[in-house]
């Protein structure tokens, strides 16, 4: 029943122990599910209770102890039986509701054997059950089952008082666990067995398994399922200074377009659009601006194709995810549309009407003495269109490998929430490689339906000036109000070096300062334009300075993908609230 | 009142201060209608203090604090115990200088002058209050500067110059960082003394329940109590919105519940129906059902 993994319905889960433990600060070690997928009530709020009236974190180290051990998840089974008696019994004066709810749950326990499959009796533990049944029988009103004198002291050893401070109750279950197990703390702890293979074997297990990619000018769309849950971390620049990059202009340019569509613009103005934007420290650079169509002109290689099929795969991941997690979305997308619309309602603009009072209409007033017409003056009232719109620049780097999905959910999230508020919106995820800064445009200002932010996928550099200042020329809602908002690491790297100017007379790469430098130059260009520049965070510690060089005070920082759209959100009203 | 505040432990000085102005300011003829009698009572023995003691001292008053925190009720609890009539003005976002002051009409005859509230309340020494004052422009809130200082006049263009009446006092409310909700300017909050509220403290909120509800069981009180800090905590950590945390509904559930309905049901209509997510909805049933027995009826709830 108690699981170390997140299920679909975590959020509900996590609820239910961050209201028991009275703080949403906490990470929990356990949840619990009942066999149907279900957040389990009752267990829940015990675990919710451990966190709030014993140390967890010393707990967690207890748990690690003997977490290597093949008896684990009975160890962990009985241990929760253990904790759940002392908790009970330090939280019932204060919360009376606990006994009906634990009544509740022997109900639930027994009345659940009688659905129980073959196999589902046969996977349980007898030693556990044994101690269960004798823990809820007679809180179920049903008659205690029959239990060895051995088993009947283990069932005494479980049911730790609510005195014990959490040193007696880890004391305890030590005691417990060497008395009745026989386990002393030493077992080994049997890791995850790792294998270093080299040549021929490594190159045939890359193709049959899931791999982590690396920034590289090379288009690779594979993902690694273990690393879903370390996503914070960026996925590695370190091959920033042994990149070698020998390209030729046409065929980098044939390769762009097989990798991600055909260009929105004609060959003549893109050459204005490189020549107006490809300036400065990005003046050996190339755009390249595509909704990811496929390119009639480029017939499709064996590569080309098989990118279009990663591609379509990554899409299809990212539709799934979508579906599995429709419900909260749902709620979020609602959530959020109505926070903007309360927002945006401060924006619409006063239209006047005519009423019975107000201020007097000299050019009507005529008609109340010859009409009889008391309608002669007028009224602000308002109009809810906002005069504002919103381009959202999501980076597509490799550093985003890990999250894909979590974006595109966010993306589209955030996409339908301002849609339903008739808020312009453009959606464009960017990343460079060999040489060019390619914005997928993900959702135009006219585009009807936001599903095309499921086309996001992530690979290669991140060349953020060049991004920003594309994207800003891009913005041409034709509002008076415009917010350029980013996603970004605030870690901008990219293999095109920045070419050598009048003060530097060397090239240099385009990473660490020299990048930071040019991106926060490019934004202050853009607040001085009158764009209002915000960025979303999701990175290290180590470049949050960063951040603040480039952004100042105009970001949020968040530290979940998930958090994403309630940051722009955030950001949003926060820009809206300062504007006049 | 004043023996409520005594009760309530207020600063004997202060009461002794609000005692005085009430003697040397009598309520205007026909004006007594609008002297709040609130429904509830504001808990909070040093905001009290506080806030008369801005009152007296002839300054205006802003109400800060998020939702739940008695902005309201506190004003209008301040008007009734200086026994002034209150005009109370809903701030909005196109809310502009005729809506407040006044704006013309055609009588029949001739165009005349329509007094808005806040000259209603400067002409007959009231307490206006002015609700959620920073969703209002900016530009709409200049018109009141020269009757908020020291000026303490109305200049109404082709009419009269208005004279603030010595008893006159506004308080202001504003739930900062509420979506809808923009930046005071300076020169507006320097008119007045800004009083951060808390949330009402667990021990006040005990009062409020009893005070409403004398024969609510003392162990049930606790719970409901609980309930809504557990609410809260939920809505600060943006699991929920702030729709739940409503302490009117909490106590309109409890009326319910006091009038026979079960209170899963009664907090359905007064809680957990207020927000129309059915995700969150789920999460708030979830901390109910943590704290109030589904089947809790009235006789649990109110032994007496």
């Amino acid at each position: 029943m108690l699981q170390r993994q997140y299920s679909p319905e975590q959020r509900r889960a996590l609820n239910l122990i961050w209201a028991a433990a009275g703080r949403y600060d906490l990470d929990p070690p356990f949840m619990a599910f009942a066999p149907d997928g279900q957040p389990d009530f009752y267990f829940n709020c015990v675990v919710g209770l451990t966190a709030k009236w014993l140390d967890l974190p010393k707990l967690e180290a207890f748990f690690a102890s003997y977490g290597g051990s093949p008896r684990r998840e009975m160890f962990d089974e009985l241990v929760w039986l253990g904790l759940e008696n002392c908790v009970y019994e330090k939280e019932l004066p204060q919360r009376p509701i606990l006994a009906a709810l634990r009544r509740q749950y022997a109900e639930t326990f027994f009345a659940g054997q009688k659905t129980m499959s073959r196999q589902q009796w046969m996977a349980k533990n007898n030693r556990v059950f044994e101690q269960q049944e004798a823990r809820w029988a007679p809180l179920a009103g049903r008659r205690p089952p029959l239990l060895t004198p051995r088993a009947r002291e283990l069932a005494k050893a479980l049911a730790l008082p609510g005195s014990l401070d959490t040193q007696g109750v880890i004391a305890a279950l030590q005691g417990m666990l060497q008395t009745f197990f026989l386990f002393s703390g030493e077992e080994p702890d049997r890791g995850p067995r790792a294998l270093h293979l080299k040549g021929l074997a490594a190159a045939l297990l890359t193709k049959l398994v899931p791999t982590e990619v690396r920034h590289t000018d090379q288009l690779v769309l594979r993902r690694s399922a273990q690393l879903r849950e370390v996503n914070a971390r960026p996925a590695g620049k370190a091959l920033l200074a042994h990149h070698l990059s020998t390209r030729q202009a046409e065929s980098d340019r044939a390769y762009i377009e097989t990798c991600f569509g055909r260009c929105l613009y004609s060959d003549h103005d893109l050459a204005m659009l490189e020549q107006e934007l490809c300036t400065g420290n990005h003046r050996t650079c190339h755009l390249w601006i595509t909704r990811g169509e496929p390119s009639p002109d480029r017939p499709s290689d064996g590569e080309s194709a098989r990118l279009a099929r990663d591609a379509a795969l990554q899409r299809q991941r990212n539709l799934e995810y979508y579906a599995q997690n429709s419900q909260l979305y749902a709620s979020s997308i609602r959530r959020l549309s109505e926070q903007l619309a309360e927002a945006l309602r401060s924006y619409s603009q006063p239209q006047p009407v005519r009423t019975r009072a107000g201020r007097l209409n000299s050019r009507r007033a005529w008609r109340a003495p010859c009409l009889g017409d008391p309608a002669i003056f007028w009224r602000q009232t308002e109009d809810v269109q906002p005069d504002l719109s919103v381009d959202v620049l999501l980076d597509a780097s490799a550093s985003r490998l890990n999250s894909q999905e979590t974006i595109a959910a966010q993306g589209y999230i955030l996409a339908e929430s301002l849609r339903s508020c008739g808020v312009k919106l453009q959606i464009f995820a960017f990343r460079s490689l060999r040489g060019y800064t390619v914005l997928q445009l993900l959702k135009g200002y006219r585009d009807p339906g936001c599903r095309s932010v499921f086309d996001y996928f992530a690979a290669g550099w991140n060349r953020d000036g060049l991004a920003l200042r594309a994207a800003a020329r891009l913005a041409d809602s034709g509002c008076a109000h415009k917010l350029l908002l980013i996603l970004t690491d605030a870690s901008p790297n990219d293999s095109q070096k920045i070419p050598p100017s009048g003060g530097i007379p060397v090239g240099r790469d385009y990473g660490d300062e020299a990048a930071v430098a040019d991106t926060s130059a490019e934004v202050k260009a853009l607040r001085r334009q009158g764009f209002r520049v915000g960025a979303i965070f999701f990175g290290l510690d180590r470049d949050v300075p960063a951040l603040k060089t480039i952004y100042g005070r105009e970001f949020v920082r968040i530290r979940k993908i998930d958090q994403l759209a309630g940051a722009v959100g955030s950001l949003l009203q926060r820009q809206l609230r300062e504007m006049d | 009142m004043l023996d409520f505040l005594k009760e309530e432990g207020v600063d004997p000085a202060v009461i002794r201060g609000i005692a005085d102005f009430r003697a040397e300011h009598p309520v205007p003829q026909g004006m007594a209608d609008r002297v709040p009698a609130p429904r509830y009572r504001y808990y909070g023995r040093e905001v009290w203090n506080q806030a008369a003691t801005v009152l007296l001292c002839g300054e205006n008053l802003l109400l800060a604090g998020p939702k739940a925190t008695g902005k309201n009720v506190l004003a209008e609890n301040l008007a009734q115990a200086f026994g002034r009539p209150c005009w109370n003005v809903s701030f909005h976002i196109n809310m502009d200088a005729s809506y407040l002051i006044g704006s013309d009409t055609f009588n029949g005859e001739k165009v005349v002058f329509s007094p808005g509230p806040v000259c209603q309340c400067a002409r007959y020494g009231g307490f206006g209050v002015l609700d959620e004052i920073n969703m209002a422009k900016n530009e709409a809130l200049a018109v009141l500067h020269a009757t908020l200082d020291y000026r303490r006049t109305i200049d109404v263009p082709g009419y009269d110059l208005i004279r603030v009446d010595e008893a006159t006092r506004f308080i202001g409310t504003m739930n900062y960082g509420y979506a809808g909700t923009r930046e005071l300017n300076e020169a507006l909050v320097s008119r007045f003394a800004v009083l951060d509220l808390p949330l009402i403290s667990e021990e006040d909120m005990d009062k409020l329940l009893r005070h409403h509800f004398p024969q609510i069981s003392p162990r049930f009180a606790g719970q409901f109590v609980q309930l809504f800090y557990d609410l809260n905590k939920k809505a600060d950590s943006a699991e929920i919105s702030a729709r739940a945390v409503d302490l009117r509904g909490l106590l309109d559930a409890l009326r319910l519940i006091q009038r026979g309905l079960d209170a899963a049901r009664a907090l359905d209509l007064c809680i957990t129906n207020k927000t129309f997510d059915p995700y969150e909805q789920t999460l708030i049933r979830d901390v109910i059902a943590a704290r109030i027995p589904k089947n809790l009826d009235r006789a649990k709830v109110f032994p007496g």
